[in-house]
C-alpha cells in the first residue's frame, strides 16, 4: 500500500455485496450500501476510537439509489451531528443532479457549507 | 422581507408576539444569527433541531451573539452519543421524541423568571422525524403557551406548503424571508 494510502482508514460499503472480501488493516467492509445501521455503528465505532480528522463519505447519491429519501436524510443528519460532537471535519459529496431533491435541500439546514464545484472551476 | 430587515421587523412587533419566519434553508443560520442578535438583549430559551448545541455556540460566538443569556434545548446530541451534563442545556433524546421535547418547553416557559424569548431551529427537522399532524399539534401547544407567558417567540421553518396551512393560525405574523 502506498505510504499516503496508510493515512486512510477506508469503510467499504460495496466490495462485500459482490464478493467474500479479503481482511486488511485498514478496511471494514460493510455487507451493502442498503445496510444504514451496520454503516452508522461502524461509523461510529471509528469515529470514537479513531481520532480522525476527516471523513469523507463518497457519495449522498448512491444512497439515494438504495434507499428513500426521507431514511437517507435521517441518517446523513445523524451521521454529520455524530462528526460535530467528534469534532471531526466532514466532506460528503454528491451529484449535482440531486441538487433539486429534498435530501439536498435539508442538508443546506445541517450542512456549514454547501459548494457547487463547477462553479469553482469557471 | 429581506434578511437586513429582520430585527426590524422584531422590534416592531412589541413586548409579546408568535411569530413564524420561513427562510430558504441556505440561509437558515444567517436569519437565525440576525434574529438573536435582536432577542438576546434579553434572556431566552434555544430548541435546537439541527446540530448540537455546542456547534450552535461556537456559530453565535464567531458572530459576536452572546451566549450567556441563553439556555439550550438541545434535541440532537443526546442521539449520537452521551452528553455530558451543563448548567445552560437540557437534552432531549431526539427530534423523534416531541412528547419529551413539549413536556420540557412547557414546563421552562411556566417556571420562566428571566427568560423571554424561545426560538426554535428549525420545523422542517421536526417534519423529517414526525408526521404533521404530530408536528402541528406540537406548534400548536407551544405557542399558546409561550402566548400567556408573554415570550417573544421566533420559530423558523423552510417553505412547506402542506404544514403552513396547518400551523399558521397559531402565529400573530407569518414572515418569508429572501
Amino acid at each position: 500500500m502506498p505510504k499516503d494510502l496508510k493515512k486512510f482508514f477506508f469503510i467499504d460499503a460495496v466490495t462485500a455485496s459482490v464478493k467474500t472480501p479479503e481482511e486488511n488493516d485498514n478496511v471494514v467492509f460493510i455487507s451493502s450500501p442498503r445496510a444504514l445501521t451496520e454503516l452508522n455503528i461502524t461509523l461510529n465505532k471509528v469515529l470514537e476510537v479513531g481520532n480522525l480528522d476527516c471523513t469523507v463519505f463518497d457519495s449522498l447519491s448512491t444512497l439515494l439509489v438504495y434507499e428513500d429519501q426521507m431514511t437517507v436524510i435521517r441518517f446523513v443528519h445523524n451521521v454529520m451531528a455524530k462528526l460535530r460532537t467528534t469534532n471531526s471535519k466532514g466532506v460528503f459529496t454528491a451529484l449535482k443532479e440531486d441538487i433539486t431533491t429534498n435530501l439536498m435541500k435539508d442538508l443546506n439546514m445541517f450542512a456549514d457549507k454547501v459548494v457547487e464545484l463547477s462553479r469553482i472551476q469557471k | 422581507m429581506k434578511q437586513e430587515d429582520l430585527a426590524k421587523e422584531l422590534q416592531n412587533l412589541g413586548d409579546a408576539f408568535n411569530l413564524l419566519l420561513i427562510v430558504p434553508a441556505e440561509k437558515l443560520q444567517q436569519n437565525i444569527n440576525q434574529a438573536l442578535g435582536f432577542l438576546t438583549k434579553e434572556n431566552g430559551l434555544y430548541i435546537s433541531l439541527n446540530k448540537p448545541y455546542v456547534s450552535i455556540k461556537d456559530e453565535l460566538k464567531k458572530q459576536g451573539i452572546k451566549t450567556d443569556n441563553i439556555f439550550f434545548i438541545d434535541c440532537i446530541t443526546d442521539s449520537v452519543s452521551e452528553p455530558k451534563k451543563q448548567e445552560n442545556v437540557l437534552f432531549i433524546q431526539s427530534p423523534s421524541d416531541l412528547t419529551g421535547l413539549s413536556l420540557a418547553v412547557g414546563k421552562l416557559i411556566k417556571s420562566a423568571k428571566s427568560e423571554n424569548f424561545l426560538l426554535i431551529d428549525s420545523l422542517r427537522t421536526l417534519l423529517i422525524y414526525n408526521e404533521a399532524n404530530t408536528v402541528s399539534s406540537f406548534v400548536r401547544t407551544v405557542a399558546e403557551e409561550s402566548a400567556n407567558s408573554k415570550f417573544k417567540t421566533v420559530i423558523f421553518t423552510t417553505k412547506d406548503g402542506e404544514l403552513f396551512k396547518k400551523i399558521s393560525p397559531f402565529f400573530d405574523k407569518c414572515l418569508e424571508v429572501d
